[in-house]
């Protein structure tokens, strides 16, 4: 039997009914991913390098979105500090994300840690988890009774967390300084940030990436949030255009 | 003129009508990541290779967001956010290679690199989401 109902909100200026996927806010026939717990921890930095673990509780590895505060600036999953010199990435198993963390020898200092686990696993194998109660809206995927479908069979669910793309940044890098934007938030928010090498000096002009980027010692493509500002950075490109478009999340880190 | 249209949906006890956007759950203006393809895949990579990729066509004519989660070691229990190149550093040892993905207008693709040749066949997975959203470089 054809769909004939569905929930539906496009951008403004966009037809509800004969809108592309891209031009839509929300449409309950698709997945909408969702956050499944929030995890932070703040610890101590010791001079020394540190794997830091956080368990999330779910039985399979999920999917995530990672940031790490040190000094005012909250960076993405991986990166090279360019003040002090940390070096870091995060990964995750069946039962921890971990912050793999190289101190340089830094002063002692606070460092936190903020994840967005997801429901959506990263890989194709995903544990069935609780049932939510029966409230809020939610809407499941096709051939799930919404009663009874646990989170992953949900296309949308008022329970969780989401990840709402407020506003957009795009800056030109070619200095291998920094370059910021105000946000205007109030808060430190999540992001999510792709670039692009606009000539294709490096890489091929079509292509996008995520980023934060790493060629230690050649090419570092970093971006970051704190109070005021949204930042990226591009060191070891003098001279040659990078775009970065950062997508700036509702979700607030600190 | 202020808004007097829409839906939004706000936190336990947070006034929707009021709420900062960190306190939303659904909001007519912002945008949610939805999932255009989903899927589990493998970088094969030849005894005799250094390099490897996967192409994955999502055919949307223009560049979406992508999340990959993949390995770098082959039958690894753990996963890594892949960026432009990732992990970019190994602290403890028992990493094989570097994985990189990437998107164009109507492919994903991921690739792997070890350098040199590993000399026995080896095979890296990964897990996808392509979005409907799109960059617009």
């Amino acid at each position: 039997m054809a769909v004939d109902y569905v929930l539906k909100v496009s951008k403004e200026g966009f037809d509800v009914r004969t809108a592309a996927p891209k031009d839509l806010i929300f449409d309950s026939t698709k997945n909408q991913m969702k956050v499944a717990v929030v995890l932070s921890e703040e610890f101590t930095s010791n001079g020394s390098n540190q794997l830091r673990t956080l368990a999330h509780d779910l039985g399979y590895i999920p999917g995530y979105l990672a940031f790490v505060k040190i000094g005012s600036r909250w960076y993405g999953n991986l990166g090279e500090d360019p003040i002090q010199g940390f070096l870091w990435q995060f990964y995750a198993d069946d039962t921890n994300i971990y912050l793999d963390l190289g101190d340089p020898g830094a002063s002692a200092q606070t460092i936190k840690i903020k994840v967005y686990v997801l429901v959506d696993g990263a890989t194709d194998t995903i544990i069935d988890t609780e049932v939510d109660d029966d409230w809020g809206i939610k809407v499941s995927r096709p051939g799930e009774s919404v009663l009874t479908a646990p989170a992953h069979k949900l296309n949308i669910s008022t329970k969780f967390v989401e990840m709402l793309q407020i506003r957009e940044v795009k800056t030109i890098q070619n200095t291998g300084g920094d370059v910021e934007e105000a946000h205007g938030l109030g808060y430190r928010p999540a992001w999510v940030a792709v670039a692009k090498d606009n000539a294709g000096v490096l890489y091929g002009s079509s292509i996008a990436f995520l980023v934060p980027y790493l060629l230690v010692g050649n090419l570092e493509l970093m971006v970051w949030s704190d109070l005021t500002n949204i930042g990226t950075r591009g060191e070891a490109i003098v001279g040659i255009d990078f775009t970065f478009k950062v997508v700036v999340l509702n979700n607030r880190l600190e | 003129m202020p808004v007097n249209y829409g839906i939004r949906i706000s936190q336990q006890g947070v006034d929707a009508t009021i709420a900062q956007p960190y306190q939303l759950l659904l909001d007519e203006r912002f945008p949610l990541f939805k999932v255009h393809m989903e899927g589990e895949d493998i970088v094969s990579l030849p005894g005799a290779s250094s390099v490897g990729s996967k192409t994955i066509a999502h055919n949307l004519g223009y560049r979406p967001i992508v999340l990959v989660y993949g390995e770098v070691k082959d039958g690894s229990s753990k996963r890594y956010l892949i960026n432009g190149k990732s992990p970019f550093l190994d602290f403890f040892g028992g990493d094989e290679v570097f994985m990189y993905a990437y998107v164009t207008d109507n492919d994903l693709v991921v690739e792997v690199d070890s350098g040199s040749p590993i000399g026995t066949d080896k095979e890296y997975r990964f897990h996808y989401y392509i979005c409907y959203d799109d960059l617009e470089f």
